[in-house]
């Protein structure tokens, strides 16, 4: 019984070439050559072995291009032609070399034509392979559709679609799909397994070094499968017998005995004999006639002797044959297991560089056979069956190119294609994402984008850039097959398909007749948004629930709902936080939340910038998946840089809010930041077609400090939530701990402590404020930056048992102290709405406000509140003084405002919003936005 | 004598045929119209069908699709090249264990946007790339391994990153400096990771057997999670400048 195997291994693959535009182009050739030195002496040998009852196992990949050239009927056409040109110049060269050492050998060349022609004719070539398929001699295997070196395919969806239109090919010539893959140039990449699984292939070929350098290490060395994480068995190529077979120098295709590649007639005959057979251009070419062996290193060389040759693949096939028993010998004894010996090659290997390629495999198939017993051949698919499981292992990055990984294919000669063929790719993803329901003509365009995109991707272009010979050729492939494939994908984008020339390049590149470019669509379908009637509103806020920093935060998030209501479709972008998703639909309203990259220079002026150029392309994104707008609605200067860009990219009317000022929060402007954030913010009204301020008082400020036309804003005071409000009246009082005794009459601040609260006056009137109204607690809600001053002033004062800075408190908690509290005191200096006093109101609760702002607005002095002297003192002691003395008047007062909150409803504002929105939104703006934008794909 | 001379027209006919002439350029030469030549040609074949080879060639020739004038359209020809595809992007390649790849590209509109905000004409601004190693890192912009720093022309549009480390993961930005020289990142590319160049030791991960197409979820689970090259951590973590916000801008030091 055999104790060990051999799977030999032949990758045959050559790139696409077809040229129906001229009859002389050299690079078909390339495949006529290989099909006379190598797929038909091939077959041959195979066809001696079968005949001679001579049992051998085999693996060949054919690659999808070659299958589709073998089954092409121009090239086939072709090939004949080419093949009885070859018989005719070996007629020629019979009676030339008549007399001379050459004759035997030009006779030979004759005959071994005459043959090929005649069993090409005989028997399509891809029938012998599936005849020995049959017989259970061969393996066939498959290899990515254009020879695409994976680990540069940047993603899934194409490497996808590279493997599933080979595997469609496989099957629709061998009507059985392929077990096994030869990754081009042997390139994987982690993660690569799980595609492989996807399409249902069980195993691939890896070189030695990418198995050795494996987590862990493999414990049978390269003489086993492993599989990787997926399950996906990987072979490793055996480093010995690729030297040995592979080497031109140490190998057995330099021995001295075997046919010179070099020295052809094509070359060596003067130029008006062999012209009729060259390029008419009078280049000259390999005809396939040589007449020397290799000789030596030097120039000289001696005449071919075929018997000597034989003699010699017979000693190689030998001596492969003992060095693989050797080492299966040693193998078995270590393993407890049959090894198995994987010898992988380049088919074109055999024949075409080394002539008596295809004699020693004849030799070394039948040694196997008939002399000895330790050895077997096999394919991977019959090792993969002896045992029940092999060893997993990770596999990193590795290829069998030069240097192991990817040198060849990226270096200074060739590393400008792949920006193209990535953003080629990313195209056709998209476009197949996209084109789901086709015309026949797109269908044709899309599929035809999918052959250009993949013949462009071919690893043989990069290759032969680095190799520099027939670079040109190489180069120019590349460059058409990009801008086919753009523009194709014009036209598609466009909807104008000119049928001509599309029909033009069907004719030219007729690869994969049944290509499906619906491989390219993403594995999770990216869900196109279909047109609605409904308004659409981009709404750009900084800040949105449940990020809340300033009150911004809650103004969007109520106006979005309150749009909601009204039928339109609001869409907010705004900052990432927490946990919270960074898409979803809250009360309708669809919030997208944009991660904002970092190093973002440290600043939060830099941040901003950031967080624009993230909003832009959170944007981009809504927009690629379908959505139109009709108007842009902007949230202060923090977005002004999204807004302006978005507005003059899609040709949108934007509407701005200005919530506050940056002249107001600082009075003046004092600093180059200030500056800056102020221009930012002129820019943001010069920019909008229409501004929302939501008092008189900002109306007036927003004018004045940006030379404002009055009639380009409108005034909107901020909404209150009539349900927040409800709560303020729901429910009995508690009891007032822990932040006042019983007796004790609570005076509430609510507010960040920041100066513009103006929450110092109200420290510095509690001690007149204690000295009438002794039962007086002043509890001040609400944290910032003055918290730690604001504290040291109150142990000044003495006043720690009368004042209670709580810090941040949760909502409930506020809420219950604004209907405890006998007057809510909103000392602001600056203040441009004050929504907080509304809530005050809406408890029922008497309020003392500054003069100043939205407050000013809100406040009717003596009718539904006080009013006091922003920053004074005094004016604030009094007003407190007044209030609490007089109950009665205060209740009355605060029963008033209560009446009236319903200006502040947002179903009021929102109707509002919606009529400033309608001052600007031109009809057909939507359209206008496709056209201007065009297709971004 | 007419038959047998017409005969040998034929004959010759079909071996240049063979040789790759075209049935058009035949037949002007007998003064045949397409049609004409045709169907003397067929007539000729039906006679001499003994004869697969002239049989096979003609039929052979009869399978060539197309004149090669239709492709003769130089829109199928277009060998203009572009290196802008007006996208944002920078993408990482693995050259070899050591050496990656970086190429990119700033959409015009970005460009405007940060020359605005940096008031700077482009080609004034500072720019470099930075290449973090973000093995077994959840990053979030400051907290790399190593960080190597190239500075590259505004218009650079790649780079070859020499002598890294073998077997670690790679991301790297693209961006320029504030005045103050705190970077800020423009681009970010993928991770990739450099191929290890050592064996690993065997004891280093448990030895582990599967069957084909069913992996061990054992083994699974010690296949390390990819790194995320984006941090989900909110801004309130890394910005000293958040203490001092009030909401709608910073309060500056006193001193400034």
């Amino acid at each position: 019984m055999e104790k060990g195997y051999l799977a030999l291994v032949l990758h045959a693959h050559l790139p696409y070439v077809r040229h129906p535009e001229s009859e002389h182009v050299l690079e078909e050739r390339w495949l006529f050559e290989a099909i006379t030195e190598t797929y038909m002496p091939l077959i041959q040998m195979m066809q001696r072995l079968v005949e001679d009852g001579t049992d051998f196992r085999l693996t060949m990949s054919l690659t999808p291009t070659l299958l589709s050239m073998l089954n092409d009927p121009l090239l086939k056409t072709r090939y004949l032609n080419h093949i009885t040109r070859c018989i005719e110049l070996a007629e020629k060269e019979m009676e030339r070399t008549a007399g001379t050492p050459f004759h035997r050998l030009a006779e030979e060349y004759y005959h071994k034509f005459s043959l090929i022609r005649d069993a090409f004719r005989e028997k399509e070539i891809l029938q012998s392979f599936r005849e020995f398929v049959q017989l259970g001699k061969l393996e066939l295997i498959t290899s990515a559709a254009t020879h695409a070196f994976l680990p540069f395919v940047m993603t899934e969806e194409a490497i996808y679609a590279q493997l599933m239109t080979a595997i469609e090919l496989h099957e629709r010539h061998f009507n059985q799909r392929p077990r096994g893959i030869w990754l081009p140039e042997c390139g994987y990449r982690p993660g690569l397994d799980r595609l492989l699984k996807k399409c249902g292939l069980e195993y691939f070929f890896i070189d030695s070094h990418g198995l050795k350098q494996s987590k862990p290490g493999p414990v049978f060395g390269g003489y086993s499968p492993v599989l990787t994480p997926e399950g996906i068995a990987a072979f490793a190529r055996d480093p010995g017998s690729s030297e040995q077979v592979w080497s031109s120098k140490t190998g057995y295709p330099g021995d001295v005995d075997y046919r010179e590649y070099y020295r052809d007639i094509g070359y060596d005959l003067d130029f008006e004999t062999i012209r009729p057979f060259i390029h008419p251009d009078g280049i000259r070419i390999h005809t396939g006639m040589k007449y020397y062996r290799i000789t030596g290193q030097n120039e000289h060389k001696e005449p071919y002797n075929p018997d000597w040759a034989r003699e010699k693949a017979a000693l190689h096939a030998g001596h492969f044959l003992d060095e693989r028993i050797r080492q299966v010998l040693e193998q078995k004894e270590k393993m407890g297991r049959s090894p198995v010996v994987v010898a992988p090659f380049d088919a074109e290997l055999f024949g075409h560089w080394w002539y008596e390629g295809p004699m020693w495999m004849d030799f070394l198939l039948r040694k196997i056979h008939y002399d000895q017993d330790v050895i077997q051949t096999i394919t991977p698919s019959e090792y993969l069956t002896l045992y029940s499981d092999y060893q997993v292992c990770e596999l990193g990055f590795s290829s069998w190119g030069r240097g192991g990984y990817s040198d060849v294919w990226l270096r200074g000669e060739n590393d400008w294609i792949y920006p193209a063929l990535h953003h080629c790719e990313q195209q056709m993803v998209h476009l197949a994402n996209k084109i789901q329901d086709p015309s026949p003509a797109e269908e044709r365009a899309c599929n035809q984008a999918a052959r250009e995109l993949m013949l462009a991707q071919s690893s043989d272009w990069a290759f032969i850039m680095d190799n520099k010979t027939m670079v040109d050729y190489a180069v120019k492939r590349t460059k058409h097959h990009v801008n086919r494939f753009q523009r194709l994908v014009r036209m598609i984008g466009h909807g104008q398909i000119d049928d001509e020339w599309l029909s033009k390049l069907e004719r030219l590149n007729p690869i994969f007749p049944d290509i499906n470019y619906r491989h390219y669509r993403s594995e999770h379908a990216i869900s196109r948004v279909q047109p609605s009637d409904r308004p659409k509103v981009l709404m750009l806020s900084w800040e949105f629930p449940p990020l809340t920093i300033g009150g911004l935060s809650r103004h969007v998030y109520d106006l979005s709902r309150y749009l909601v209501r009204q039928g339109w479709e609001v869409h907010v972008i705004t900052t990432e936080t927490g946990n919270a998703p960074h898409t979803e639909e809250i009360e309708g309203v669809h919030v997208h939340r944009v991660h904002v990259l970092k190093p973002d220079g440290g600043e939060f002026i830099h941040w901003v910038l950031q967080l624009n150029l993230m909003m832009i392309d959170a944007c981009h994104t809504l927009f690629d998946a379908g959505h139109r707008f009709d108007l842009i609605h902007a949230h202060d200067w923090m977005v002004t840089y999204a807004a302006k860009t978005l507005k003059h990219e899609w040709g949108l009317p934007l509407v701005s809010t200005i919530h506050a000022t940056e002249h107001g929060r600082n009075n003046g402007i004092h600093t180059d930041l200030q500056r800056k954030i102020s221009h930012i913010e002129w820019q943001l009204t010069y920019e909008s077609s229409r501004i929302i301020l939501c008092s008189q008082y900002m109306k007036r400020e927003v004018e004045q400090i940006f030379s404002l036309p009055p009639d380009k804003s409108d005034v909107i005071p901020n909404g209150v939530d009539p349900d927040q409000l409800r709560v303020f009246r729901e429910g009995n009082p508690a009891d007032q701990e822990p932040y006042a005794a019983d007796g004790e009459s609570i005076i509430l601040f609510v507010g960040r402590l920041v100066r513009e609260k103006g929450v110092h006056t109200l420290i510095d009137a509690a001690p007149q404020i204690l000295a009438e109204i002794p039962e007086a607690k002043f509890v001040i809600v609400g944290s910032g930056p003055l918290m730690d001053e604001l504290n040291n002033k109150v142990r000044e004062q003495c006043l720690q048992e009368k004042v209670l800075l709580t810090g941040f408190i949760p909502d409930h908690e506020r809420n219950r102290l604004l209907r405890l509290a006998k007057v809510a005191v909103f000392p602001s200096l600056y203040e441009p709405f004050g929504i907080v006093a509304l809530e005050a109101m809406a408890a029922c609760t008497p309020v003392v406000v500054s003069e100043v702002g939205g407050l000013g607005d809100v406040v009717d002095h003596e009718r539904n509140g006080r009013k006091m002297w922003p920053g004074n003192p005094d004016s604030l002691a009094d007003q407190v003084i007044q209030t609490l003395k007089n109950p009665e008047q205060a209740q009355q007062m605060a029963q008033t405002a209560l009446s009236e909150l319903s200006r502040y409803d947002w179903n009021q504002i929102a109707r509002m919003t919606i009529e400033t929105y309608l001052k600007v939104w031109k009809p057909g703006s939507r359209e206008q936005s496709i056209v201007t934008s065009g297709e971004r794909v | 004598m007419v038959v047998l001379k017409e005969f040998d027209i034929w004959r010759e006919v079909v071996l240049k045929l063979e040789q790759g002439a075209t049935q058009a350029e035949l037949a002007k030469q007998l003064g045949l119209t397409r049609g004409q030549f045709r169907y003397r040609l067929r007539k000729f074949l039906e006679q001499v069908s003994a004869e697969p080879e002239a049989a096979a060639a003609v039929e052979a020739v009869e399978m060539v699709p197309e004149p090669t004038e239709i492709f003769h359209d130089p829109a199928l020809w277009d060998e203009s090249w572009s290196r802008k595809w007006n996208r944002n992007r920078l993408v990482l390649m693995v050259k070899d264990t050591s050496t990656l790849f970086a190429y990119w590209e700033v959409q015009e509109q970005r460009k405007a946007i940060i020359c605005e905000h940096f008031e700077s004409d482009w080609n004034e601004l500072p720019f470099y790339l930075q290449v973090y190693d973000v093995t077994d890192v959840w990053f979030d912009g400051y907290n790399a391994h190593s960080v190597h720093r190239f500075r590259t022309h505004p218009e650079a549009d790649h780079w070859y990153i020499h002598s890294l480390s073998p077997g670690r993961k790679y991301l790297a930005d693209w961006g320029t400096t504030s005045l103050s020289g705190q970077f800020f990142a423009i681009l970010r590319s993928n991770v990739v990771e450099t191929p290890r160049l050592e064996q690993v030791p065997q004891n280093q991960a448990p030895i582990c057997f599967g069957s084909l197409h069913s992996a061990p979820t054992a083994t699974r689970s010690a296949f390390p999670q990819p790194t995320t090259p984006f941090s989900v951590q909110f801004i309130t973590d890394k910005h000293s400048w958040i203490e001092s916000f009030d909401g709608y801008t910073l309060k500056e030091k006193e001193n400034d």
